[in-house]
């Protein structure tokens, strides 16, 4: 029996150690990072968060909560790639055709200035919402912001005004016809 | 001979209950151990995870569209940890200053006071016990650029002859956008009693210090001054004008105003 619980021992430290040595690698970001990306439309959303946590069977009472919350999304386009190679003159008719790429999410703002909490009930026997309970609720929040984007007209109203944008940009170089195109 | 028997039997009797016990003092302690060791060593999943909530699904209404055009060149990133503490006389009030949960400590107060006609501040100490402690980890994301649409005519000028440069004047350079999101903040560590105001204006510390920060910070401006020129450089070049000068209208970022920090 002491064999054996030695040799689990040993064997579990060792498991350890190489847990220990992997929690210790940090991941190394760089504090500022050179970008070139265009943000062309902003939508200011808003959303009720609501949860209802009736719990376990075991637990006695129940405990809601509403929050609400205004978050501020900017999509465009990024000219990274963007260069002499999507440009395409024609010097005679003074028509040039630009390859850009499709609009994509480019920022999520939720302000906590604009988290407010609507409504909050614990009855006797729960505990109160802490910090970190309303927290996750509100990165659910986030999360549920950010998966409905598709599905807000944002990427299609970025795309239109990256369109107008760079035939504007354009016209002004003396270009007669501007052909925007999305690769 | 029939007393040697029962003394026989009473012996061995309480040999056999002594070693019962010690078999099964023996096996609960071997069980006690590898319990203990299996949750040290973390080779079993022995701790439950705690159940999320889960919110509802809601929908999200779009309150307002607004055509944009900013040029984003760089972005900005820092991670502060938060520590505030809450204090018995104002249910309210935090303090920044570590001390014990349970301490007495002293707190400058002011107020005013009206004499012969004019004010007088009155500074003033006031005991109050630590209550509790919140710990945050707050990241942050600055986004820095251009706002084109404050681009004037007068800031492009063409040239009049070949060979000559084509003059752009970009406005200043700004913080387009300072984030601070849930998915961006960690709640360390918390006593019992803080609502959302607290954990909001436990943030605005950090939002202070980390503005101040991005503005004392030369590199910042110079990376994304350096690719918002390149930016506009390939675009001019890519229409065919070779000699492009770009120069800005301030060499600092401005809208990084720094929040005033309620106490």
């Amino acid at each position: 029996m002491i064999v054996l619980l030695l040799a689990v021992f040993l064997t579990a430290t060792g498991c350890r150690g190489r847990a220990a040595v992997e929690d210790t690698v940090q991941r190394e970001i760089e504090a500022i990072t050179a970008m070139k990306q265009l943000s062309l439309v902003e939508y200011r959303v808003s959303k009720i968060i609501k949860a209802d946590d009736d719990g376990a069977w075991y637990k006695i009472g129940d405990r809601k909560i509403l929050l609400s919350c205004t978050a501020y999304l900017k999509a465009g386009i990024d000219l990274a790639a963007f260069g002499p190679d999507d440009v395409d003159i024609d010097w005679t008719g003074k028509r040039v055709t630009v390859t850009i790429p499709h609009a994509t999410l480019l920022s999520l703002d939720m302000p906590p200035s604009e988290i407010r909490e609507e409504y909050d009930h614990v009855t006797m026997f729960r505990h109160s919402f802490s910090a970190e309970d309303r927290n996750a609720l509100l990165r659910q929040g986030e999360k549920q912001i950010r998966s409905s984007v598709p599905s807000l007209g944002i990427l299609e109203k970025a795309d239109e005004n990256a369109r107008r944008f760079f035939e504007s940009v354009f016209q002004k170089m003396g270009f007669e016809t501007v052909e925007v195109v999305f690769s | 001979m029939a007393m040697d028997i029962t003394t026989k039997n009473m012996r061995a009797l309480l040999i056999n209950v002594l070693l019962g016990i010690a078999i099964v003092a023996a096996v609960f302690a071997a069980i006690g151990g590898g319990w203990s060791l299996a949750k040290y060593t973390g080779i079993l999943p022995l701790k439950k995870a705690k159940k999320a909530l889960v919110i509802d699904k809601t929908p999200i209404t779009v309150e307002h569209i607004k055509a944009i055009g900013e040029l984003v060149t760089a972005t900005w990133y820092d991670e502060q940890v938060i520590l505030v503490q809450k204090l018995r006389y104002s249910p309210d009030s935090t303090f920044v200053k570590r001390v014990k949960e349970g301490e007495v400590v002293k707190v400058i107060k002011q107020t005013t006071k009206k004499k012969n006609n004019t004010t007088e501040i009155i500074t003033y100490e006031e005991a109050a016990k630590v209550l509790g402690e919140l710990v945050i980890i707050q990241d942050a994301h600055g986004r820095i650029g251009i706002n084109m649409a404050k681009m004037k005519p007068e800031n492009l000028v063409f040239p009049k002859k070949d060979g000559m440069p084509v003059q752009i004047k970009l406005p200043a350079l700004e913080c387009l956008d300072f984030i601070m999101n849930p998915t961006d903040t960690e709640v360390f560590s918390e006593s019992e009693g803080w609502n959302l105001d607290d954990l909001k204006k436990a943030m605005a510390p950090a939002e202070l210090e980390m503005k101040t920060k991005m503005k004392k910070d030369k590199s910042l401006f110079d990376t994304a001054s350096k690719s918002a020129q390149e930016v506009v450089t390939q675009l001019f070049r890519a229409a065919g004008y070779e000699n492009v000068q770009v120069v800005f209208e301030s060499d600092e970022i401005k809208n990084l105003e720094i929040p005033s920090v309620e106490q």
